[in-house]
């Protein structure tokens, strides 16, 4: 008696992955795709916007970026147990964001500098922190666990388009932190970072496609989603920076996390004991919030300090900077999901693990 | 007794939630009555510009308090090179070379391979009337960037008054072929060929200055002048 082996085929080493809403708009939203299209029309004609969209782009600004900078708080306050959780950052943290503000308005000369450096060396370890987490938030819900070696894959790739800025920024990272009496006995330094930059930023566009590649070839089925956000995040830091076109950077990353944020929230809130609302109110709700919020913030806030006699340019510069640190602490802690109720979230609906994860 | 002990520590976060909400809500509300007092409605959507303050003032000729404000710019904010060049402007403006100077030299120093900040640190030279200063930097500017045509005018200028009167047309016709404000450009050739004694050629540059710009003031005296006295009417400095 003989045996007919049917040759199996090989499993491919990216899968769509398990998405939160539909494919289309995590792909497009959540992964950054479409910003990859905005990129290479900024990239092919210059600019990526049409009359209407440059008349627009106040707009686009309020209910993307200055939204999503509120999206961090709204979502503190509204997370369940988040003042038990969270005491200090959510009844602390507010009192001493304003005594920051204003004692950087007050000094603005000797500490103003210094904070806008720090939020400008941040903000890209901010970037890359977002777009590990929502890789790793792919692979959790799509049955992909990843091993700790795995992770430390995964968090060295989403580190190079910060490590980039971090050595390319004139004004931030390497050149803020090094003393200016080294830099000017060893002008040389400064050449040598734009060579380390130049590297990484070669770097941020090969590395994830390589690691993320070589773990999916090793153990099929990682979500593509999750090599996606990756490597949108290097694109805008690399080509988008490059292009003097950042600012849809900031808009994406607004779009992203707004889309995350609010699945979470609504998802919490709908699954609520005794909720009577349906998904829209609650996704209106969230979001009017975030808008609100971000305009007083941004637009009202400065004038405060102009009333209380400091000058617009401190006032107006400071806040930025302090609105952004703010959001990026609460951003570190709020997205936790070791025992947090954000697991919940992810894993609901979520396939039994991949077998063989490391 | 974890929970008694614990009691203290909430209730100062508690205390401090309800000052920090308070301040912000207080804070938010003065901001918006200043805001809509200053504006007539409530702030627009438009990008948030810091120097905006600075424009304002120096529009309505406030000097000093444009430069404040734009000294507070450059200082938080290093990376803005358009307020280091109005600051060098403004304090140029209100007689005060020498901070122009230093402003220039920051610009310089922070953003060493821009061809602007080196164009303006040359024209903040030329004010104090150190020449050979100014050169070197306008002629950095045109290396780091051949385009930069202010640079290549400026430094027509001071070939001019070094008496270099070739050096000066070459200069003045590369501006020119970068479409630099024809005008007066035509009217500074006009000029260097009056002083090399090539008086049609003047004349020419002088025509097509007033071609451009008839009610050009400086053309018609010099031309004029040229007619009356020729070449010599044109001493260089």
């Amino acid at each position: 008696m003989s045996t007919l082996a049917l040759s199996q085929p090989r499993p491919s080493a990216f899968a769509l992955g398990r998405t939160y809403l539909h494919p289309a708009f995590d792909y497009l939203l959540i992964g950054g795709g479409l910003s990859l299209v905005v990129t290479a029309l900024v990239a092919t004609s210059g600019t990526a916007a049409s009359p209407l969209v440059l008349a627009s782009l106040p707009l686009i600004v309020l209910l993307s970026n200055l939204a999503h900078f509120a999206a961090s708080t709204v979502r503190l306050y509204t997370k369940p147990g988040a003042f038990v959780s969270h005491r200090f950052l959510t009844m602390g943290l507010p009192l001493v964001t304003l005594g920051v503000m204003t004692l950087a308005v007050w000094q603005a000369e000797a500490l103003g500098g210094n904070l806008q450096a720090l939020y400008l060396t941040w903000s890209p370890f901010h970037y890359a922190a977002q777009s590990y987490g929502l890789a790793v938030m792919y692979c959790y819900r799509s049955g992909y666990a990843l091993g700790a070696g795995e992770k430390r894959l995964v968090r060295v790739a989403s580190l190079l388009p910060f490590l980039y800025a971090f050595f390319d920024g004139h004004q931030s990272g390497f050149s803020w932190l090094v003393p200016a009496s080294v830099l000017s006995t060893q002008p040389s330094l400064l050449a040598d970072a734009s060579v380390v930059a130049r590297v990484l930023a070669l770097a941020t566009l090969i590395v994830p496609v390589a690691l993320l590649g070589g773990l999916g070839l090793r153990r099929p089925g990682l979500p593509l989603i999750s090599l996606l956000v990756l490597v949108t995040n290097g694109i805008w830091w690399v080509t988008l920076r490059y292009l003097d076109a950042f600012f849809w950077a900031t808009v994406f990353h607004g779009v992203q996390y707004l889309a995350i944020t609010l699945i979470f929230h609504v998802r919490e809130q709908v699954a609520r004991p005794g909720n009577r609302h349906g998904w829209l109110r609650h996704t209106l709700q969230f979001y009017g919030l975030c808008v609100a919020l971000g305009y007083v913030l941004f637009k009202v806030w400065p004038s405060a300090y102009v009333a209380l006699g400091f000058g617009w340019a401190e006032s107006a510069l400071l806040a930025t900077a302090v609105i952004n640190i703010h959001h990026f602490v609460v951003d570190a802690y709020i997205w936790r999901l070791r025992r947090d109720p954000n697991y919940r979230v992810v894993a609901s609906d979520a396939p039994a693990a991949v077998p063989g994860a490391a | 007794m974890t929970e008694a002990a614990g009691r203290p520590a909430h209730l100062a976060y508690r205390a401090a939630f309800f000052a920090g909400g308070a301040l912000l809500a207080v804070s938010c509300a003065v901001g918006l009555a200043r805001a809509v007092a200053g504006r007539a409605g409530l702030p627009g959507l438009n990008r948030i510009d810091a120097g905006a303050a600075a424009e304002s003032y120096h529009a309505a000729g406030d000097l000093a308090a444009a430069a404040r404000e734009l000294r507070m710019v450059t200082a938080i904010d290093p990376g803005d090179c358009r307020s280091f060049d109005t600051l060098a402007n403004v304090l140029a403006r209100s007689g005060d070379d020498e901070g122009s100077l230093r402003v220039s030299l920051r610009h310089v120093g922070l953003h060493p391979y821009s061809p602007s900040a080196h164009a303006r640190l040359g024209l903040a030279f030329q004010r104090l009337a150190r020449l050979s200063e100014a050169y070197g930097s306008y002629s950095m500017a045109v290396r780091l960037n051949p385009g930069e045509a202010s640079a290549l005018a400026a430094l027509g200028d001071i070939a001019r008054q070094r008496g270099r009167l070739d050096e000066a047309v070459t200069f003045y016709e590369r501006a020119l072929a970068l479409g630099m404000e024809a005008a007066n450009l035509h009217n500074k050739l006009a000029i260097a060929h009056a002083l090399a004694g090539r008086r049609d050629r003047a004349l020419r540059h002088f025509d097509e200055a007033l071609r451009l710009d008839p009610g050009f003031p400086d053309a018609r005296t010099n031309r004029a002048l040229l007619l009356q006295a020729g070449g010599a009417a044109f001493q260089a400095p």
